[in-house]
């Protein structure tokens, strides 16, 4: 059957060259379209390293000089730390929150343009590592309303201690390959007090933002988080009581805050939530989806229309083999296998135009999401099929295939069953 | 006035060759109503096509009205057609999708004419071959002898000088076939046009002018 | 007339052949509506548009540069009164009609119940009612009474009055902004996002412009040009483009070569236009932008092209017989053209009518997403953290007749195109086949 399937293609190759060339350019194109989204979609469903959903965020401003409500006298360094924590206990005091806890604005979905640092490696070879810096206050409730995945140290909690860091599992394997880190310093290697920051936990890989992979991330507690704060804001993050209704609650919030939480010269700028903002970072591509299921569209038309017309042309013939016997099963069998190895042909020779497209034009189709800068070794051999270019190629080719193969075999077998409701005496009587 | 001087056709694939007209000379002079038979593949049909400029020969000449026209380029070879010639079908080849009047009318849409002028020729016609009551009837609503009726005045609609009939009473019933040919015989007596008509009906062949006998290729009688 | 008996032939066609009429009809007005809705968006942001009516003949100081003499580097900001009073306010401007500053703003909006609404605001002064074209529902714009600093004036967006008072009609009512009272003069309708430098939802005068100038030199520690201001020209013509940015790029010239000067300034993507500005950042010019739209879409019409022309050339093997009859007849080549393009003419017309409904509905439902693949943005919403809510398109957008010569003329080319391998299968078919290939 295959040997027939094949002289009958050839035999109407002119008639299929219009679908051949229409296939070929929408795997190709699809390639590259499935290329723009799907690695984006994958860093997407990473684990976040931290649970976001139903955590808020309360953004504070302080009133200046000449504005209406300053009070000098509560500008100095105690006033301003009282102020700020009478915030966090009149939040907890809420019934519809859970829980609250300071932290500095360089947590994810507050702040994309992370206060960026560096741990020297190596001084021989001037090796240095960069992280993302974040402020928290020792002791507060953080770890657990943001659900951090806790590695080191294992089957015991974290020493949550002022002047302590807690750093991601990459890092940490970067700078003490297969240790328990716990109780090391930062960096061994520089007499900066900053690198001498004790280790007194490990998390898991943590992402700045949803789309891009793992940043190393730093969290560095200190006994007052105000005292920390140097040009970086503050914040508190709340999580709501199971049952409470969050958006009629936020709402309201931001309707009365301002008024309602003004402690000394503080006040309430904004409260948000951390999951939509973190999602609203996310990088549209809107442009290509749209393009892609624009041509998905255009090769269900063209192989319905093909698949139409070619039984159509084949009713005699169909209907001979149905009064000769033949079942309905091997019929469309037959048509979806000509759709099938045209469509194998076709995505082929498209995947040889991607390949070429991409060496001659040296396309770096594997590109990092985040700052390559930023990229730690550990992450990126942690994530093959985003960073191997054979894999990466196959990864996209395979999910183009997947996908156009579903569509194709569809908009063949509902006209190819739709002509064949018709009884072969009717066709015959015809012909 | 059709002359053919030594027409050959010779039909060629890469494996055979196949002379489907051996050298035919045959002259119908104007108004004379000539009837071609011959058994299947003698090339009656080859040479009604060559007549009517629809194929080209492989050798000889073809001249209407003393003019060499098998040697005319594809658009003068088409106007010619449009206005010196006129086909009825064995199988009708009405156009299923326009009315009477749209399918008489339709070889005047290929000269400057215009729709009003169109449409009273072609309603003429329609009443000349007695359907005036079907104009506005699709091929599917009429009868095998309607359609071919439709498909003379469709031939006639133009004014032709020469109607070149293949087989035009093929797909009839001998009533209907009957019909048909005194039609033909009408259009040839009243209208004065040259009929070159090939057939297989012995006794409708011998109600013509003249009967040329074909076999193989060539003119036998 | 021939197109008329095309055209009825087609009606017919389309009535017996249902499955391949919608088929043609579907995907044609598929990539029309794409393709539609991609030019609509671009015409809401580069073309006049409420209020931007002006766009055509507007020019846009939108960053500085500042610099220390003979060093590499510097701070960009935007530019300050002083700089405007200067160099363009101190001389008349050849060309120049109106220019407005504006510095935008995230502002907390109070009503008298002390409930707070978070919007953008916009500090203007008087001429910015002459650069951008607001209709106002209710009341009238800021004046100079409006910068009355014990009673001051603001103009709010219908959507803010609903959200603030519940109503729109709320001119005389009293909103409290960083705890300073203002009273309601107009209500306007609200301003698109595709604005990009009307867009905001409270306009209020700009009575804080010292105070704003002083903490930026409080800040910098010493005088500047810099500032927080965005310029805005209105040129009597866009022919008085050059003239205009030959004066004020010489103006700052003349200073910058003076002897006593320590911080040199330069316009950092110059005076662009409303499209140069939009474009400033990607990287493209104006006509790189224009051609690569242009090969996207040529891109998208091309697939259904192929379909529709294959789809039409199988629809034409099936009629062979009947061009046979035709060319024996006389048609010429001219005619069979003719006869497929019209008959097509039908099914791509309708294709077109469903592309713009359909493009109404991606417009409706997409609308964020389309906006953003054309290059640009809400200046205002640039200094807000949270999300605005506001509408994305304006409604009255949709409907230009030069979207629609455009549509059509795009249909014309799409139907023509499409018809032209399968007329010249066609007429490349000897007279002879054709008619047999009935039988």
């Amino acid at each position: 059957m295959l040997k027939q399937i094949f002289k009958q293609l050839w035999y109407y190759r002119r008639g299929n060259a219009w679908l051949f060339i229409e296939m070929t350019l929408i795997a190709a194109a699809s390639w590259f379209l499935v290329n723009a989204v799907w690695p984006g979609i994958y860093r997407t469903h990473l684990p976040d390293g931290y649970e976001a959903e139903g955590v808020y965020a309360v953004t504070l401003d302080r009133l200046g000089v000449g504005q209406s409500g300053y009070r000098p006298e509560m500008d100095t360094p105690e006033h301003i730390s009282e102020d700020f924590h009478r915030i966090g206990n009149a939040l907890r005091e809420m019934s519809e929150i859970q829980d609250a806890a300071p932290v500095g604005a360089t947590l994810p979905g507050l702040n994309y343009s992370n206060y960026n640092q560096a741990v020297i490696t190596d001084t021989a070879s001037k090796a240095y590592v960069q992280y993302a810096y974040h402020i928290r206050e020792a002791g507060a409730s953080d770890l657990q309303l943001l659900q951090y995945r806790q590695v080191w140290p294992q089957g015991a909690p974290i020493e949550d201690l002022p002047n302590t860091v807690i750093i991601t599992e990459d890092l940490a394997q970067m700078l003490f390959p297969g240790e328990n880190p716990v109780g090391r310093r930062l960096s061994q290697f520089s007499n900066y007090a900053a690198y001498n920051w004790r280790i007194s936990g490990v998390i898991a890989p943590v992402k700045i933002e949803k789309d891009k992979e793992y940043r190393s991330f730093v969290m560095y507690a200190g006994a007052d988080i105000v005292a920390l704060d140097k040009g970086m804001s503050v914040v508190w993050i709340f999580r709501l009581a199971p049952g409470v209704d969050g958006e009629a609650f936020i709402q309201q919030a931001k309707k009365t805050w301002r008024e309602d939480l003004a402690f000394g010269n503080w006040r309430v700028a904004s409260v948000s939530a951390l999951e939509s903002n973190l999602e609203s970072t996310v990088n549209d591509t809107f442009m290509w989806r749209a393009l892609f299921v624009f041509l998905l569209v255009c090769i269900l038309i063209g192989v319905a229309s093909f698949a139409w017309l070619r039984t159509q042309e084949r009713r005699g013939e169909t209907g001979v083999r149905r009064a000769m016997g033949g079942p309905v099963g091997s019929i469309v069998l037959q048509q979806l296998a000509e759709v099938w190895i045209l469509f194998l042909i076709s995505l082929i020779v498209g995947l040889v135009i991607v390949i070429n497209v991409l060496v001659i034009g040296k396309i770096d189709f594997c590109a990092t999401a985040l700052y390559a800068g930023y990229l730690n070794d550990v992450v990126i051999d942690s994530l093959p099929v985003l960073f191997e270019p054979v894999r990466h190629f196959l990864a996209v080719a395979g999910i183009t295939a997947a996908v156009l193969f579903v569509v194709v075999t569809l908009s063949t077998i509902v006209p190819v069953l739709g002509a064949l409701r018709e009884s072969p005496a009717d066709v015959l009587k015809d012909e | 006035m059709i002359k053919l001087i030594e027409i050959s056709k010779i039909y060629r694939t890469s494996e055979i060759e196949t002379m489907a007209l051996d050298n035919i000379n045959l002259e119908v002079r104007d108004g004379e109503f000539v009837s071609i038979m011959g058994p299947s593949g003698c090339g009656k049909s080859t040479l009604l096509n060559i007549a009517g400029l629809l194929d080209e020969p492989s050798s000889g000449t073809v001249e209407l009205h003393g003019k060499a026209v098998s040697g005319l380029n594809a658009r003068e070879a088409a106007r010619f057609r449009n206005t010196e010639l006129g086909f009825v079908f064995q199988s009708f080849h009405l156009i299923p999708s326009l009315n009477v009047l749209d399918n008489v009318q339709m070889p005047l849409l290929y000269r400057k004419m215009g729709a009003t002028e169109r449409k009273e020729r072609a309603m003429k016609m329609i009443e000349a071959v007695g359907l005036s009551h079907r104009v506005k009837h699709f091929p599917s609503q009429l009868s095998g002898g309607q359609c071919q009726r439709v498909a003379i005045a469709r031939a006639l609609v133009g004014d032709p000088s020469i109607i070149l009939a293949d087989e035009p009473t093929g797909n009839l019933d001998s009533k209907m076939g009957a019909e048909v040919m005194e039609l033909l015989h009408e259009v040839n007596k009243q209208r004065g046009k040259t009929i070159l008509m090939v057939t297989h009906n012995e006794s409708q062949a011998k109600q013509t002018d003249r009967i040329v006998r074909m076999l193989d290729g060539r003119i036998i009688g | 007339m021939k197109l008329g008996m095309y055209i009825k032939e087609a009606w017919y066609d389309l009535r017996k052949s249902r499955v391949y009429s919608a088929v043609y009809i579907i995907g044609t007005g598929f990539s029309l509506a794409l393709v539609m809705a991609y030019l609509t968006v671009q015409s809401m942001h580069f073309d006049n548009s409420y209020p931007e009516v002006h766009r055509d003949r507007m020019l846009v100081i939108p960053t500085f540069v500042e610099a220390q003499r003979g060093s590499e580097g510097g701070s960009n900001a935007r530019v300050s009164q002083e700089f405007i009073d200067r160099f363009i306010r101190n001389e008349p401007v050849e060309g120049l009609e109106a220019l407005t500053a504006v510095a935008y703003e995230p502002a907390m909006v109070v009503n008298d119940l002390g409930e707070a609404v978070s919007s953008v605001a916009s500090n203007v002064d008087t001429e910015y009612w002459k650069v951008f074209e607001l209709d106002f529902l209710y009341g009238h714009a800021l004046s100079e009474t409006s910068w009355n600093q014990a009673a001051p004036e603001a103009v709010v967006c219908g959507s803010l009055a609903r959200a603030l008072y519940g109503r729109e009609d709320i001119v005389g009512e009293r909103i409290f902004i960083n705890d300073r009272e203002f009273r309601v003069c107009g209500v306007v309708r609200d301003v698109p996002q595709t604005a990009s430098f009307a867009f905001s939802q409270l306009w209020l005068p700009d009575l804080d412009g010292d105070a704003r100038s002083a903490g930026l030199k409080q800040f910098i520690g010493r005088p500047t040009l810099l500032g927080e201001y965005f310029v805005y020209l209105l040129a009597r013509d866009r022919s008085d483009f050059r003239a205009i940015r030959e004066t004020l790029e010489g103006r700052l010239e003349r200073y910058n070569n003076g002897s006593d000067v320590e911080w040199v300034y330069s316009y950092q993507t110059g005076i662009p236009s409303v499209r140069e500005m939009a474009l400033r950042w990607t990287g493209m010019t104006s006509a790189s932008f224009t051609w690569i739209g242009i090969g996207i879409m040529f891109f998208i019409l091309l697939i259904p092209m192929i379909n529709l022309s294959g789809m039409v050339g199988s629809r034409m093997e099936a009629r062979m017989s009947e061009f046979g009859v035709r060319k024996s007849f006389g048609a010429w080549r001219g005619d069979v053209l003719q006869q497929i393009t019209g008959e097509n003419l039908l099914l791509t017309l309708l294709g077109g009518v469903l592309g713009l409904v359909l493009s109404y509905l991606l417009l409706g439902v997409f609308s964020e997403q389309l906006n953003g693949m054309v290059p640009g943005e809400a200046m205002a919403t640039a200094f807000s953290m949270e999300e605005v809510e506001a509408a994305v398109f304006s409604v009255r957008d949709f409907f230009r007749l030069k979207l629609y010569v455009l549509l059509l003329a795009i249909v014309l080319v799409l139907n023509i195109v499409s018809a032209l391998i399968p007329a010249a299968k066609v007429i490349r078919r000897p007279i002879t086949d054709s008619l047999n290939s009935a039988k």
